[in-house]
């Protein structure tokens, strides 16, 4: 039993991380329909961010958070105002070979950031040391302190990102362009605003992600490509585009990964991922919240 | 104003090999409201999609006052005073009313204080304030039309284009659009307004004009249109030959 809450606990805690940074790719798709390869990347340089900061500054990665969250913001903004927004609406270009333009483009900055940081940092793994050093014992189920914040502050931090979706205008905006993109420019949105502020809140949410991650998680240059991988199941088991759909899924995939971790073999924990993924596609291919924004 | 509100000249806009809507030229007055018909397929949506701006004209112009309205897309176009609504309800679903009309009336006010109030005065005029916090999607087909006139107007408009308001409405919720649409344009609001039902054009039209297979095909005031032998026999051929139980 406790064997079981343990593992349901570690679970969620990781998944709420999961759940940030898939809300940042959610957001991004559901926008602008770009699907975005470097995502996973945008987690690693959250993570860099938070070790160089702890490293030179000694700032710890809860603080860092703030100055990782603008450096995200502003590289979102600059990655779609040079890459991507040039693929969005080329005239005499179908829907499909401006797809194949996104998939090549953001592939490409994939690699630039993981090259980049290797020829930075080198291929060893780096961490923040020592932050939340403590771990609690709650009847017998051990939680770390890091793992306990970063989830708390991933839950945070995405509830911002819900209640901004809810109440401002850039929310009511951005909803509404994920529901009828037509419609919203013929109230007036304009389309272009509307996908800067996704894409740079998108990345700006997965470099969050990261930067607390890094409080228990080492780094390597190429430890995006996992997280990207997780990032697609969980967006997709969300709904595409349905921004609670990936916090919940976040969760519910990082449960799934430590219940195989855990009972079957810690090596088969992304298989048992990809068993329940493969499932969900059969069973529910709308999303497990068959949310209405699915369907938009 | 110096001449019309909207120029429409030589409009012409191809899909490939189909020819939409062909060399269509109309003007529409200041406080006017023209009432656009033809048969399935005419062109008549299509040409609302040039003037709104979501459709981009093959060639010809449309202007707005002196304002150039073709060749910009559709949130210029909102800007510059145009508003539509669809046949289909095309309402941001998941939001509530007081979202939905914000959300447009936050187009041409400056702050969102000031949206929201725009909000509630259109909701107001429409008699609509009681349903502001309700989900559009769980509201009924009637009101749902009229959130949409709501969404419209919340930008201010200059012209107001409506299509085919009455479509899957009854006897007494078409009688309530219709009087929403009489006081608009009572109060000023310049209209276009396409519809299937030739009694509502008769009754709201100042003028018509007539489209079949995107070519206009007539045009003057209602009573003329529907002596035009052309227009009995493009728009009404086929129910006018069976009602005199003729072969079609």
């Amino acid at each position: 039993m406790t064997t079981l809450v343990q593992t349901l606990v570690s679970g969620i805690l990781v998944g709420g991380l999961y759940g940030l940074f898939s809300s940042g790719l959610t957001l991004i798709f559901g926008i602008t329909r770009v699907i975005n390869f470097a995502h996973g990347d945008f987690v690693t340089l959250g993570m860099y961010g938070a070790v160089l900061l702890f490293a030179s500054a000694g700032l710890s990665p809860l603080i860092g958070i703030v100055p990782v969250a603008i450096i995200s913001f502003v590289l979102g903004l600059i990655v779609y105002r040079v890459i991507v927004r040039r693929t969005l609406s080329v005239k005499g270009i179908s829907a499909v070979d401006a797809q194949h333009g996104q998939l090549v483009l953001t592939l490409a900055v994939s690699i630039l950031i993981s090259n980049v940081l290797l020829m930075i940092f080198g291929p060893s793994p780096q961490a923040v040391q020592g932050v939340l050093p403590a771990v609690y014992d709650v009847f017998g189920v051990y939680i770390a302190q890091a793992r306990l914040v970063s989830f708390v502050i991933a839950l945070v931090v995405f509830l911002l990102l819900y209640l901004a979706l809810q109440r401002t205008l850039y929310g009511k905006a951005i909803r509404a362009t994920v529901d009828d993109r037509d419609m919203a420019s013929m109230v007036g949105v304009d389309p272009d605003k509307v996908y800067a502020v996704s894409f740079s809140v998108g990345i700006m949410l997965t470099g969050v992600a990261g930067c607390v991650l890094a409080t228990y998680y080492p780094v390597t240059p190429t430890t995006g490509a996992g997280f990207l991988i997780i990032a697609f199941v969980t967006v997709v088991m969300g709904g595409l585009g349905n921004v609670v759909g990936a916090f919940v899924a976040g969760l519910l995939v990082g449960i799934i990964q430590q219940v195989t971790a855990i009972y079957v073999a810690v090596d088969l924990q992304d298989v048992g991922l990809f068993l329940v993924f493969v499932l969900v596609l059969v069973l529910r291919p709308q999303g497990i919240l068959s949310g209405r924004r699915a369907s938009a | 104003m110096a001449g019309p509100l909207l120029r429409v000249e030589g409009l012409t806009v191809r899909f490939g090999g189909l020819v939409a809507v062909n060399d269509v030229h109309f003007t529409v007055d200041d406080g006017e409201l023209l009432g656009i018909i033809g048969p399935n397929g005419a062109g008549k949506t299509t040409m609302f999609n040039a003037v709104a701006g979501a459709v981009r004209p093959t060639s010809g112009t449309i202007r707005i006052g002196d304002e150039l309205v073709s060749g910009k897309p559709p949130e210029r176009v909102a800007r510059l005073g145009i508003a539509r609504t669809f046949q289909s309800v095309r309402l941001f679903k998941a939001m509530t009313v007081a979202e939905n009309v914000t959300l447009s009336a936050s187009t041409v006010c400056p702050s969102m204080a000031a949206a929201r109030a725009r909000a509630d005065e259109v909701a107001e005029l429409l008699g609509m304030t009681a349903l502001q916090q309700i989900r559009v999607e769980e509201l009924p087909l009637a009101d749902q039309k009229k959130v949409e006139i709501a969404r419209a107007l919340a930008l201010r408009p200059k012209l107001l284009l409506l299509d085919e308001m009455m479509s899957g409405l009854n006897q007494s919720e078409t009688r309530d659009i219709i009087g929403v649409i009489k006081q608009l344009n009572g109060d000023g609001l310049t209209t276009i307004v396409i519809e299937h039902v030739l009694r509502v054009i008769m009754e709201l039209s100042h003028r018509v004009l007539v489209l079949d297979h995107g070519v206009q095909i007539a045009e003057g005031p209602p009573r003329d249109v529907m002596r035009d032998p052309r227009v009995v026999e493009a728009y009404l051929g086929r129910s006018a030959a069976q009602n005199l139980g003729e072969p079609a």
